[in-house]
């Protein structure tokens, strides 16, 4: 448990980016596909309760930005799979942009703090 | 947007989304599980190991549908489903609450309606509120006034825009061109030509009245009210123009008056109007008080302003009516006319200056019953909370929300509510209805009408807001406000929860204390209605039926005074009849006939004295039951053309005649001039001809063949055998003599006595039947929270019986408790009820307000109910064995 402690908890809505990048690059995927190739990338520096993306998905797809049907998965098994809608990929842009400003400010921010 | 209807789709189909998302989940944790297990972990640690990775399933899955469909919506829906659940769980809990909650509300709600029936409601008119009623006090009767005085007054323009005058609705016969048969009856209302200007009330078709007043050659007119034209003409435009016969008089109906409007007064509805140029009575006299004014004030006109101007100019009038006359008692009353301006949006009504004070009172009366419903209500919701403390803990515990939890108990309570409006507003209507039984009315007389409305529907909700404010917030703050560690950890029925006990407490006491008040009232006017019933009225025949003729105009008055002595001939051959007569204006028959008199040598001068008037045909005090004291009855040997003979009371005697024998002295009439003298044949006793409550004034009876003013005597007929059988017989009788004629207006004394006291009974019967049930409601309440704290006790009951405690001082211990409890709140309820009482003094009767028998009678029915409810608890405690106890 202590382990965990150390790792900083994820964005709100950096795990929207994520959910969407991993979703372009990868194709439709499954929840534990999903949390498992999150995990993966962010070399588990990220504490991630794999189900706090549920609710995130919920939300993507609620927003029309991801879709999801019922599929099955590797293992012969039933799995909800979810994919990236044409308006998530235009939306992805506009995220990625967004957040390339957010580092760029907060760089300069923290970079200015230390200057003086 | 899309969101919104995702969501909105989501509430409908929300079991299977749930599903889905249960599989969802299966699917990702038999996934992690797997991963862990081909790692080496067994299949438990793996499943566990797979627990920690996902996080808290249940709370994921609280978000996940929280999200899921529109929180707001799904968790009220869910609520209320949750809520009937758990009502219909506790059926007896919800019944108890409901049927308070509706008798509260009910009670409100039936004597707001008539409160606003009489009071409140505004006339269908234009700009209601700006009407000012000028109310006449002083001199005989009131409301009304004059024509010579309204039309002084309508003169100043610069006080009143407008100013208008209206009759009563009177109840007339009526026909339809040159019909025959079964009289049809309407109610017709004089009205100055301005009427329907004033009020601004338009013609539905045709015309309504205009133009100016006294326009006398005018040909005869009449405008109907929208329901007449309905009912009598279907409503037929071609009405217009047609010919009735109204009370003897041909009329052309010129108009139909808008909808919804039927005349400004309240307690009557008019059909026809008439301009009151087209009375046949003498309208032009000033000493006629037939026509209530209603005015709009002119711009800039405060009432302030208007009320003096109208004094002075009312002031002069009567100066310059009367100034000039001999100064004789009855000027002096006739000039102690007034007119008060009141505000006259809401109508006029007479009913209303005899019943707004009780209603006041029974609004009280209302209101304090709905408190003790509320606290009933609230008493049971802590009882049902504190037996669902455990639950409560434990969903707290598994993470519900505190601020769900206390939505829930709101929706819970919120449904009590509903259905307890519901059920009052029910009760309520039905409730109006059945005050109105209590008004008396014969057949010629239109019920209120207590149709709720607006106002009605408004007072209701806000009623019903109001109690669930008062029971619903508290016991659920209370119920949230609870450690889940704490009541978890607590036993069934161990755990001292002394604060929760205190509330529940206090609401028995307020309860008790609010219907100590409640008794109070309830004894304070049974006892004044009973005094008032076993009143003597110095009369005894209560049986006698009394009733009037009812003919049509073309009857002259000495035709009627023949069918009159007829039709009492017959009546005495009846079967059973033992004795009739006549007399104007009789027993308890409304109405009242006053005049002047000398009484030469009198101590009180040989001026003019103002006696009280009344008509007696021969053997009326026989008929009554009320033989002279000394003298005799009038009688055929002793009432004669030619010799003027009178009866005095004996207050007439005390007054004028104290020192001599009546019977040796002589009367002189009014207008004494003519020389006329009138012999004192008899002495009867003070005689309460009017009402219960009315102070005897000195009366003189003359003979029904002499008097002058005995237009109408009512008939009074006495028989062995019921009231019933004899009405029957005297209606046919009259319809024999004459079939023109009809017999109206039947009754008994009795019935006439009872009639003249129904605020009394209303208000003995409402504050009667409240009383008793908010005694029943405190005995519920304390009988629940003494059982709640046996049951809280037995430990401690167990542990004192094993170690010897009596089962005599077990009961005594719980007993004592419950009395405390009664005692605080009689003691806090009884100073309140003897403030409450002075506010109702003047409906009191033959009882002072702070009458000490009451308050004691009061106390002792508290006290019967306090060990009544504390009888079973206590027996409860008692029989707990020793052994069981403490092993639990």
């Amino acid at each position: 448990m202590s382990k965990q402690e150390e790792r900083p908890e994820v964005l709100q809505g950096t795990l929207d980016l994520m959910v969407l990048r991993t979703l372009e690059t990868m194709g439709p995927q499954h929840g534990l596909g999903l949390s498992k190739r999150i995990e993966q990338i962010s070399g588990e520096m990220l504490s991630l309760n794999q189900g706090t993306l549920y609710p995130a998905l919920l939300r993507l797809e609620q927003k029309g930005w991801i879709a999801s049907e019922w599929g099955v998965s590797d293992n012969n098994r039933k799995a909800k799979f979810y994919r990236l809608t044409a308006r998530g990929r235009r939306q992805m842009a506009a995220e990625e942009l967004n957040w390339a400003r957010t580092v760029a400010v907060m760089n300069r921010f923290l970079r200015a703090e230390g200057e003086n | 947007m899309r969101t919104l209807l995702t969501r909105l789709a989501a509430l409908f189909r929300r079991g299977s989304a749930e599903r889905e998302f249960d599989e969802e989940i299966r699917f990702h944790l038999e996934g992690l599980a797997e991963e862990y297990r081909a790692k080496g972990l067994s299949e438990r640690a793996a499943m566990e190991a797979a627990r920690r990775d996902f996080g808290g399933v249940e709370q994921i899955r609280e978000v996940h549908r929280e999200r899921r469909g529109i929180p707001a919506i799904e968790n009220t829906l869910g609520d209320v489903r949750y809520g009937l659940r758990g009502l219909a769980r506790s059926p007896a809990f919800a019944l108890a609450a409901v049927v308070s909650l509706a008798l509260g509300i009910g009670a409100n709600t039936a004597i707001f309606s008539l409160v606003n029936t009489l009071m409140l409601r505004l006339l269908p008119v234009r700009e209601p509120q700006q009407l000012v009623s000028l109310y006449r006090q002083g001199g005989w009767g009131e409301g009304y006034t004059s024509y010579p005085l309204y039309l002084e007054l309508k003169r100043r323009t610069d006080l009143f825009e407008g100013l208008l005058a209206r009759s009563s609705a009177w109840r007339v016969r009526y026909s339809l061109g040159g019909q025959r048969g079964e009289p049809a009856f309407l109610y017709r209302e004089y009205v100055s030509q301005n009427y329907f200007e004033v009020l601004g009330v338009g013609p539905l078709l045709g015309d309504v009245f205009a133009g100016a007043d006294g326009a006398r050659n005018s040909r005869p007119v009449a405008v109907l009210s929208h329901a007449f034209w309905q009912s009598r003409f279907g409503g037929d435009p071609a009405a217009i123009g047609r010919q009735m016969v109204i009370d003897e008089q041909a009329v052309t109906v010129i108009g139909v008056a808008q909808k919804r409007f039927d005349g400004v007064q309240v307690e009557t509805r008019t059909d026809v109007w008439m301009p009151v140029t087209m009375s046949r009575s003498k309208y032009e006299n000033a000493g006629m008080q037939w026509l209530w004014l209603l005015g709009r004030p002119a711009q800039g006109v405060g009432r302030g302003r208007l009320q003096a101007a109208v004094s002075v100019l009312v002031k002069g009038f009567l100066d310059h009516e009367y100034g000039s006359k001999p100064d004789t008692p009855w000027k002096r009353k006739s000039m102690e006319q007034r007119l008060e301006v009141r505000s006259g949006g809401v109508g006029v009504s007479l009913l209303r200056e005899r019943f707004e004070e009780p209603l006041i009172v029974l609004l009280l009366v209302v209101g304090l019953v709905l408190l003790v419903a509320c606290s009933n209500v609230a008493n049971l919701l802590l009882a049902r909370a504190a037996a669902r403390r455990r639950e409560i803990a434990l969903r707290l515990s598994l993470g519900a929300s505190r601020i769900r939890l206390v939505r829930q108990w709101m929706t819970e309570t919120s449904l009590l509510g509903a259905a307890g409006m519901a059920g009052g507003a029910l009760l309520g209507v039905w409730g109006s209805r059945l005050l109105l039984q209590f008004i008396p009315r014969d057949e010629t007389s239109l019920p209120l009408n207590v149709q709720p409305d607006l106002n009605v529907l408004g007072f209701t909700v806000a009623v019903s807001a109001a109690a669930l404010l008062l029971f619903g917030l508290v016991p659920a703050l209370r119920a949230s406000d609870l450690q889940p560690n704490d009541a978890l950890k607590e036993g069934g029925a161990g755990g001292a929860g002394s604060r929760r006990n205190r509330l529940r407490k206090a609401l028995v006491v307020a309860q008790v204390a609010l219907s100590a008040v409640l008794i109070s009232g309830a004894f304070l006017f049974s006892r004044s209605l009973l005094e008032m019933r076993s009143t003597d009225p110095g009369f005894r025949n209560f049986d006698v039926v009394s009733f009037h003729l009812d003919a049509p105009r073309s009857h002259t008055p000495q035709q009627l005074d023949q069918l009159r002595d007829r039709l009492l001939r017959r009546a005495l051959e009846l079967p059973g009849v033992v004795s009739a007569s006549s007399g104007f204006p009789g027993p308890y028959q409304g109405g009242i006939w006053s005049g002047d008199v000398q009484v030469p040598g009198s101590r009180k001068g040989s001026g003019m004295v103002y006696v009280e008037m009344q008509s007696a045909g021969p053997r009326y005090f026989e008929t009554i039951g009320s033989m002279p004291l000394r003298g005799e009855d009038f009688t055929e040997a002793n009432v004669l053309p030619g010799r003027k003979v009178a009866i005095v009371n004996e207050a007439f005697v005390r007054e004028y005649l104290p020192d001599s024998d009546p019977l040796q002295r002589e009367l002189s009439d009014d207008d004494a001039g003519a020389g006329g003298t009138i012999q004192i044949i008899g002495v009867v006793r003070d005689m309460r001809h009017r009402g219960l409550r009315e102070r005897v004034m000195p009366t003189l009876y003359l003979p029904v063949s002499q008097a002058k003013n005995s237009s109408d005597p009512v008939l009074l007929v006495r028989s062995r055998l019921g009231s019933a059988a004899l009405s029957a017989a005297l209606r046919a009788e009259v319809k024999k003599l004459d079939p023109a004629v009809a017999a109206a207006g039947l009754k008994t004394v009795r019935e006439s006595v009872d009639d003249s006291m129904y605020v009394e009974r209303l208000v003995a019967a409402v504050s009667g039947l409240f009383g008793v049930l908010a005694l029943i409601l405190a005995g519920v309440g304390l009988y629940g929270v003494m059982t709640y704290l046996v049951v809280q006790r037995t430990r401690e009951i167990g542990i004192r019986v094993a170690l010897g405690a009596s089962p005599g001082r077990v009961v005594w211990s719980v007993a004592r408790e419950s009395l405390v409890l009664m005692g605080c709140g009689t003691a806090l309820g009884l100073p309140l009820a003897v403030a409450g009482s002075r506010l109702a003094e003047s409906l009191l009767y033959g009882v002072r307000p702070g009458d000490p028998a009451t308050f004691v009678w009061s106390g002792c029915a508290l006290l019967a109910v306090g060990v009544a409810a504390s009888l079973m608890p206590a027996r409860r405690a008692a029989s707990i064995p020793p052994r069981q106890s403490i092993v639990e």
